[in-house]
């Protein structure tokens, strides 16, 4: 394999570095979509069924027009899917209010700070070890070149997860600090001390997927969790993924731990006084984390981009297809998009803390147990060697 | 072309782009659209912070806040301090298995300031 | 701009944080100055008015039958037990009783909007606490309960449907089918909604001994309905003062022990499934009696039938004099209670023989309650102070009338 010259690396990294940001706008928008759909159905009602009931605006105008035609108009009423381009649409046009007491370069600086920090996070997760596949010997500059299976698989994948995590927290301490008004300041005060005290505990439960593995990089860690014991690392840090999800819905402001904007108590949390786009990429961001959380667990916890669980894969290989007993970027995301179903159920199902016993859950209970998890897989490990 | 940094190029490539995304996104619906398409209708009530509708009564909502959060952050910066010297020790343990009782050692000590602090009660979420 | 009182301006670390009148905890337009200090909240002030509509006053120009579309719009989740409380008030200045019939389907349609009641405020409850889906599958019975009161009355929120001495009209056809299918699945949601609520830990902890307190203090502050039955009295107008033939039904009275909020749900809770219990024996009764006239025989209290006034000279006297001069009523005063969704609903009426009561005063049962909430959200957290509210149920209607 030929090494790649500077502009032919710079190439490739830009073509991954867009197809990073392509899958992100594919699946937040699904995500909101399927959040919409799911928790109707769980709730008793249909969810998203249309858009534009209304008579008025773009889309009333279409509408109104098809009926005169004596058609339907299939296109708004789709199952609601319309409404995943009626979603951006409305964030992008809707009237930006700042307020004016509101400091204006923070103001922006926040939103887009949790956008940047959340698609960040995204990068050091591989989809698939190894190539993701190969350019064309047609292509130009890059013809016969390999694309990798994550965007930037470093060395220290896990590090630069956690740590460009942290920098989400400012986006939503600053927006609170910026808008110069009660809510949003409650609202991020507790949200910084929520996310930095499950960050600990989060950090913790991760290092026992580090420790068995040795590495810190995404794609090493994902196989030696998945190919490197007989069975899928969920089976022996079942106590660790409990503790790294519960802290993965705490981290993205996710029911039941989502006091930063529990509505009830502080009209929106610390987005109460964004509007617009603004507002959108908070959205953005909450839901493009939740995949980085569904991303991690999936490759430590829940065999990465392979198809069987616990050792089944190794007995069964030679009796499948080829395909399926190679790791296949497909599964990582089933496995992605399965757990963020989890998130939009467990919304659907339980009751909102208090923030005392988020705090208390966080300091009393997870950090003792992620320790003790840590412990046992060291033990484990030394006691087997 | 090929060094330590090598990987880390395609970080540099998509931190710029999401900025481009990010920024490009915020000002073409916060300066381009409302020339063409979006409502743009500033009004005095509606730029003031949200008071549940009634009129302003505290002028600033910058005011000082509980200790209680600083005490967070104090604890949290400890043991993250200690989650990352777990880090590494946990990325050289396969070869180096006889820092177990080395960590086992560090862990107890700080169990010990853990427990300290719970009884002290700085978990507690009092006033 | 200053719309606090300058003694309300403070200078030290706490912040004064508004909750209402425009906020998502605030079901009706009520308002809630909180003072905080961190999350923690020194001090809860009750600000009423928001919905003030001078019912009362309103009342004093309006004949007898005139007011009661009022009192639909005091407690609006359960409308009808405002109607059968005003007419109750009313009978007994006149010293009259409704007929048999008309009484038995009083009993139904009171216990089936203290159901829909009781489905409000637990689904808005846990709303508060963030659980929206026990919200929506109350709701789903609640709107069962609506086409029934539909059926009955012709609306759904403000029924207007009893009238001074009996009804508006008999319960039509396909309400008792109806009823029988609700009936059926009431206590199906309700089992549902326990096993998503009740012994969930975070539930439990949200509530369990959140706005707690003693017999003692809920009398002191003028407590009825669950949120005193919660405390541990077994106090309910309907065993206590029988009215409409309460003696005549099987019920129990459940009652708590700590009166927080988790025991308000709990009571509630169990009030829906006795007054399922009670709807059993309405539809029984109801069977026993047959078809039956459903207001007074007497013209000069109650209209006399449309057919009568188009054919008979005296009838169509009566409907004329009943009409423009209302009814003749004695000289007096009255106070009558009835055990509403919320608690005592009472309704005190001074006639001095004019077409129009001379006082109207209306004793809703959240105002006492709602007086309260600062000695309980003091030194509770916001999440706290929200969960009580919720619990005690406000109704903005009935609380600014």
């Amino acid at each position: 394999m030929p090494t790649p010259t500077l502009t032919q690396t710079l190439v490739i990294a830009l073509i991954q570095a867009i197809l990073v940001v392509i899958f992100i706008f594919v699946i937040v928008p699904l995500t909101i979509y399927a959040e919409r759909k799911v928790l109707g159905h769980i709730q008793l009602r249909l969810g998203a069924t249309r858009i534009a009931g209304t008579h008025t605006g773009l889309t009333g105008l279409v509408n109104r027009s098809m009926w005169k035609l004596g058609k339907v108009p299939v296109l708004a009423y789709w199952r609601g899917i319309p409404m995943l381009v009626g979603d951006i649409l409305k964030m992008i046009l809707k009237e930006d209010v700042r307020p004016t007491k509101a400091d204006r370069f923070v103001f922006f600086l926040a939103p887009s700070l949790s956008f940047v920090a959340a698609v960040m996070a995204f990068a050091a997760v591989s989809f698939v070890p190894g190539t993701f596949f190969t350019f064309p010997k047609w292509v130009p500059l890059v013809g016969g070149l390999p694309l990798s299976g994550g965007m930037a698989d470093v060395n220290v994948g896990l590090l630069w997860i956690l740590g460009i995590a942290s920098v989400g927290v400012y986006g939503i301490v600053l927006a609170g600090w910026a808008s110069n008004s009660k809510y949003p300041l409650l609202g991020s005060l507790r949200s910084g001390a929520q996310i930095v005290s499950y960050e600990v505990p989060l950090t913790l439960s991760l290092l026992a997927p580090v420790l068995m593995s040795g590495s810190l990089q995404f794609s090493h860690m994902a196989t030696t969790m998945a190919t490197g014991l007989p069975f899928w690392g969920i089976v022996p840090q079942m106590l660790g993924f409990l503790v790294y999800f519960t802290c993965g819905f705490a981290e993205t402001n996710r029911l039941p731990f989502d006091m930063p904007e529990a509505e009830n108590e502080l009209v929106a949390g610390f987005h109460t006084e964004y509007s617009g786009m603004k507002f959108g990429f908070f959205y953005l961001g909450e839901y493009i984390n939740m995949a980085v959380v569904s991303a991690l667990a999936a490759g430590f916890f829940l065999g990465g981009p392979w198809l069987l669980p616990f050792g089944l894969q190794g007995l069964v290989n030679p009796y499948l297809p080829a395909w399926l007993g190679q790791p296949c970027a497909l599964f990582f995301v089933v496995k992605i998009v399965l757990l963020l179903f989890v998130f939009i159920w467990v919304r659907g199902t339980i009751p909102r803390y208090r923030y005392d016993q988020i705090m208390a859950v966080a300091w009393k209970y997870l950090i003792p147990l992620a320790l003790v998890n840590l412990l046992l897989a060291a033990m484990v490990r030394y006691l087997a060697v | 072309m090929s060094s330590p940094a090598t990987p880390f190029i395609p970080l540099l490539i998509l931190l710029l782009l999401a900025l481009a995304v990010g920024i490009g996104i915020l000002w073409v619906s916060g300066w381009l659209l409302p020339r063409f398409l979006k409502p743009s209708n500033p009004q005095q009530a509606k730029l003031t912070p949200y008071e549940c509708g009634v009129p302003l009564f505290q002028g600033s909502a910058r005011q000082r806040y509980g200790v209680k959060f600083y005490l967070v952050a104090m604890l949290f910066i400890l043991f993250d301090v200690e989650a990352a010297f777990l880090l590494p020790w946990a990325v050289q343990f396969k070869s180096n298995l006889a820092t177990f009782w080395v960590m086992i050692a560090f862990v107890a000590t700080l169990l010990v300031g853990y427990v300290y602090v719970w009884g002290k009660g700085a978990l507690e979420w009092e006033r | 701009m200053n719309a606090m009182p300058p003694t309300l301006q403070r200078d030290d670390d706490r912040m004064i944080v508004n909750l209402g009148p425009s906020h998502p905890s605030t079901h009706g337009t009520l308002r809630l100055i909180l003072e905080l200090d961190g999350e923690f909240v020194t001090k809860g002030t009750p600000e009423i008015g928001y919905l003030h509509r001078g019912v009362e006053k309103l009342g004093e120009n309006l004949s007898y039958q005139q007011f009661i579309p009022l009192t639909d719009r005091l407690n609006y989740c359960s409308s009808i037990m405002n109607n059968v409380g005003y007419t109750l008030a009313v009978e007994k200045l006149l010293g009259i009783q409704d007929p048999p019939r008309s009484q038995v389907i009083r009993v139904l349609v009171s216990e089936l909007s203290r159901i829909g009641d009781h489905l409000v405020c637990v689904g808005i409850n846990a709303v508060d606490i963030g659980a929206f889906t026990a919200f929506l599958y109350l709701f789903k019975e609640r709107e069962t309960i609506y086409d029934l009161l539909e059926m009955a009355a012709g609306q759904r929120l403000h029924t207007s449907f009893t009238r001074i001495g009996g009804l508006m009209r008999d319960i039509p056809e396909g309400f008792l089918p109806l009823l029988e299918q609700f009936q059926e699945s009431l206590p199906r949601t309700l089992d549902e909604m326990e096993k998503l609520l009740t012994r969930n830990p975070i539930w439990y902890d949200r509530t369990k001994g959140v706005g707690k307190i003693t017999p003692e203090d809920a009398i002191a502050w003028g407590y009825t309905g669950p949120c005193l039955r919660a405390a541990g009295l077994a106090q309910d107008l309907r065993k206590a003062q029988p009215y409409l033939g309460y003696e005549g039904y099987e019920f129990d009275i459940p009652i708590g022990t700590t009166g927080d909020v988790y025991d308000r749900y709990l009571v509630r809770t169990e009030e829906m499934r006795q007054s399922h219990r009670i709807i059993q024996q309405c539809i029984q009764k109801l069977r026993e009696l047959g078809p039956g006239p459903v207001i007074v025989d007497d013209y000069k209290v109650a209209l006399p039938p449309k057919d009568k006034v188009y054919t008979r000279m005296e009838s169509l006297i009566h409907h004329f004099k009943l009409v423009m001069h209302g009814i003749d009523m004695p000289v007096g005063e009255v106070y009558s209670a009835t055990e509403a969704a919320n608690g005592e609903l009472g309704f005190y009426i001074v006639s001095d023989g004019g077409k129009s009561p001379y006082r109207i005063h209306v004793r809703p049962p959240c105002f006492p309650i709602f007086n309260s909430f600062d000695e309980q959200a003091r030194g509770t957290l916001i999440a706290d102070a929200v969960a009580i509210l919720g619990a005690m149920n406000i109704i903005a209607g009935e609380l600014d009338r």
